[in-house]
């Protein structure tokens, strides 16, 4: 299992992934124009470098609470 | 084993997976404005060599010349026409030639599984491909204080909901007649997702 993820994220992250990753969470945010209210801001401290994972505006799912 | 003791920081692959993700959903469900394809001709750039980096980087060039307004055109004529646009997004007319067939309710069986709920107000079916890229996000990120699924149930989501399809409607974006911006969303959207297929199979 250990050995599997392992191979799994150096296959990921051999690609550049993280790179671009970066980019597309800060997009994902950025794109967030529509209601403030609805925008939950999540930190992402290990990304660094300030960049934010902001929630999907278009967030059409959410777990259901029980 | 889907036991999940806490909320750990997401890794940085799975943090770039959770953006391509979003990414693709919320150019799925509305054009893109200016900020957004701003924002994509400015990013950085991948690593080069694959093919996810040569089609994000097409993506880049496809939005620095784009503008809001002719996005939301294209946009309109590829995916909602008069009557019917030239791409159907839907996952039950790709598997079935129906919309709203059994596919949808296999989908929405998994769901309620997976314990995810439609927000309130939203009408579109659920195996609308932006719906489908918005639950990958969310099983791959989490949501608010909910923790991110396993692999394993994002590989079977995947392998039930997007495996059989994605290639299928990709290629058609990709030939829609009026695809100019949306052929290069279709080319990063099969890139990408051939890359997820290639890492679950790894995890096999």
């Amino acid at each position: 299992m250990e050995k599997t993820n392992f191979k799994r994220r150096n296959f990921l992250l051999g690609l550049g992934l993280g790179g671009v990753g970066a980019a597309a969470a800060l997009l994902a945010g950025k794109s967030a124009a529509a209601p403030e209210a609805e925008t939950a801001v999540v930190e992402t401290p290990q990304a660094g470098k300030g960049y934010r994972l902001s929630e999907h505006v278009q967030t059409y799912y959410r777990k259901a609470r029980i | 084993m889907n036991v999940v003791t806490e909320n750990l920081p997401l890794t940085e692959e799975d943090l770039a997976r959770a953006g391509l993700y979003a990414l693709l959903a919320r150019l799925l469900h509305a054009a893109p404005d200016a900020a957004l394809l701003d924002v994509i001709a400015q990013a950085d750039e991948l690593a080069a060599g694959s093919e996810l980096a040569k089609t994000w980087l097409a993506l880049q060039a496809a939005s620095a010349v784009m503008d809001a307004e002719a996005a939301a055109q294209e946009y309109e004529q590829v995916f909602i026409g008069l009557g019917q646009g030239e791409v159907v997004p839907y996952l039950s007319w790709h598997l079935t030639g129906f919309l709203m067939e059994e596919p949808l309710a296999k989908l929405r069986e998994d769901l309620a599984a997976l314990g995810l709920a439609r927000d309130a107000g939203v009408g579109e079916p659920e195996d609308h491909m932006a719906a489908i890229c918005e639950v990958m996000r969310v099983l791959v990120a989490g949501d608010g204080d909910s923790a991110p699924a396993s692999v394993e149930q994002q590989r079977a989501f995947f392998d039930r909901h997007l495996r059989p399809w994605y290639p299928k409607f990709a290629a058609q974006m990709a030939a829609a007649p009026s695809a100019n911006y949306y052929r290069a969303v279709a080319t990063l959207l099969r890139a990408y997702m051939d890359v997820e297929e290639q890492a679950f199979d790894i995890a096999d």
